[in-house]
């Protein structure tokens, strides 16, 4: 019955109240809107309703995500990117082992690290990311034996190079590679050591002569950390750079970035 | 082994890191340590014994051995530049190697989950375990998909020798970034739907918890400070 009004009405484009009086069983107009208007209006109605409801709450849901900041998705993307850019350097830095090559390690860390760093700063849209990111570069420094000292360097560097980027809106490329240049100075917290307890380390040393304990000193006198800062800056530009053109050439079309 | 507990709770693992970190690395404490100093250095060793890495210890003993042996022998009879890269690699050596082989001993023996536990328990923030857990899970993934491109280049001839610097970039390092990201979305949606992106607090199966080896480290950490205190106090 239901079914065959509702047909008519479909085929009419309108409902069409004539029928019903020449319908066979004979049904009276009231009754005619109770079993079908009714249950069509109220279908709609509570539809309609439902639907604001839920808009409602996505509403909700997301304000909450968005004011507590990182998500599941944002955390997991750190850790990813963590763990590429942290195999990179580490592939490269084995070349520290030969002493001279320890002073040139934070630069070559800047240059290689750019690609992968670039290419999480497009995954970037909140703040903390690169802070995170920063940290556990510090704390992976701590496990494999730096001492605590790069952990704070780490936090602080992070903070810089989060600022960075946020003064770009997390999207301005220019900004990306000035973050590239500020990131990489978590490496330089791992001569810290090595600056910071120099005298207390050569105090047991004396033995061994003045000539000789000179000689080491000039090779790490204070100024030296501040070139390699900058030293650092300058190629962790580079690699932004160079992280730039390889972001457009190739992670841009495999539908990465 | 699910349910077998490791030899050490991963909290006395950090300590250990700490102090190794401390006491070998930035010698503190001075002339007056040296003994726990000692203790200190020799315990990575035996604790790489107790999970047979036999490898990592065995190289790891050569070396310091060596350097050691270096230290006493060649060290006070040479002059000039020969002993400023002598010492350079002293240093290096007989102090981050214990740190260092302690470093890859924690690594080495300790569980996502167990971290994951471990972590909880010290009421360390989710955003900065979630991105370490999600990290040592990757560490094998990147390695296993950088070595099967190595050995696909290799068949092209693009090795690391001779060949121009660009092409090791685009053709080993890109490839290798793009293969892990998409591995790494995949990664990020199964653990989604294993409840990572829930802000609901999460439960863990693991086990963790202090035996007789945790409460002798921690009683020998106690005993160091305390000789410390006492020296410096003095």
């Amino acid at each position: 019955m239901y079914a065959g009004f509702g047909a008519v009405g479909k085929r009419n484009n309108k409902l069409d109240i004539g029928r019903i009086k020449s319908n066979p069983i004979g049904l009276k107009m009231s009754d005619w809107v109770t079993i079908n208007l009714l249950p069509v209006l109220y279908c709609k109605y509570t539809l309609v309703k439902s639907n604001l409801v839920y808009t409602n709450e996505r509403k909700k849901i997301m304000s909450k995500k968005e004011k507590k900041g990182l998500n599941g998705r944002d955390l997991i993307n750190i850790g990813i990117y963590s763990a590429i850019y942290f195999v990179i350097v580490m592939a490269f830095a084995m070349t520290g082992l030969i002493p001279i090559m320890l002073i040139l390690l934070s630069s070559m860390i800047a240059i290689v690290g750019g690609i992968p760093f670039m290419l999480f700063l497009t995954k970037v849209k909140k703040s903390g990311m690169i802070l995170i990111m920063s940290l556990i570069m510090g704390i992976l420094m701590f496990v494999t034996g730096m001492t605590w000292m790069p952990i704070p360097f780490a936090a602080v560097t992070g903070i810089l190079s989060e600022l960075a980027y946020r003064g770009g809106g997390y999207k301005s490329i220019k900004s990306a590679v000035l973050t590239c240049g500020i990131f990489p100075l978590w490496a330089v917290g791992n001569y810290l050591p090595l600056f910071l307890q120099r005298e207390q380390y050569f105090a047991d040393r004396t033995s061994y002569g003045q000539e000789y304990i000179d000689s080491v000193m000039n090779f790490t006198s204070n100024w030296m950390f501040f070139v390699l800062v900058i030293m650092t800056f300058v190629c962790g530009i580079i690699g932004g750079l160079i992280g730039k053109v390889l972001l457009k050439k190739h992670f841009k079309k495999a539908g990465i970035a | 082994m699910a349910d077998k507990k490791s030899f050490l709770d991963p909290r006395t693992k950090l300590l250990l890191v700490f102090i190794e970190a401390v006491l070998v690395l930035a010698t503190a404490g001075g002339e007056r340590l040296v003994i726990f100093k000692d203790i200190f250095a020799v315990l990575p060793f035996l604790l790489l014994v107790t999970a047979k890495r036999y490898k990592t210890c065995f190289i790891g003993g050569a070396i310091f051995a060596a350097v050691i042996f270096f230290e006493y022998s060649v060290f006070p009879n040479s002059t000039g530049t020969v002993a400023a890269f002598l010492v350079v690699i002293v240093t290096v050596v007989t102090r981050f190697l214990p740190a260092y082989l302690m470093g890859s001993y924690v690594i080495q023996t300790t569980k996502v989950s167990e971290f994951k536990a471990a972590m909880e328990k010290l009421h360390i923030p989710d955003e900065i375990t979630i991105p370490m857990c999600v990290m040592f899970r990757f560490f094998p993934t990147v390695k296993e998909e950088n070595s099967s491109i190595r050995a696909a280049m290799k068949m092209r001839g693009i090795g690391l020798g001779g060949r121009k610097l660009s092409h090791i970039v685009e053709y080993r390092l890109v490839p290798m970034i793009s293969c892990s990201a998409k591995i790494g979305e995949e990664l990020s949606a199964a653990a989604l739907t294993r409840g990572l992106g829930k802000s609901r607090k999460r439960t863990n199966i693991c086990k963790i918890g202090f035996g007789i080896f945790d409460y002798l480290v921690f009683a020998l950490a106690v005993v160091t400070l305390i000789y410390w205190i006492l020296g410096v106090v003095r």
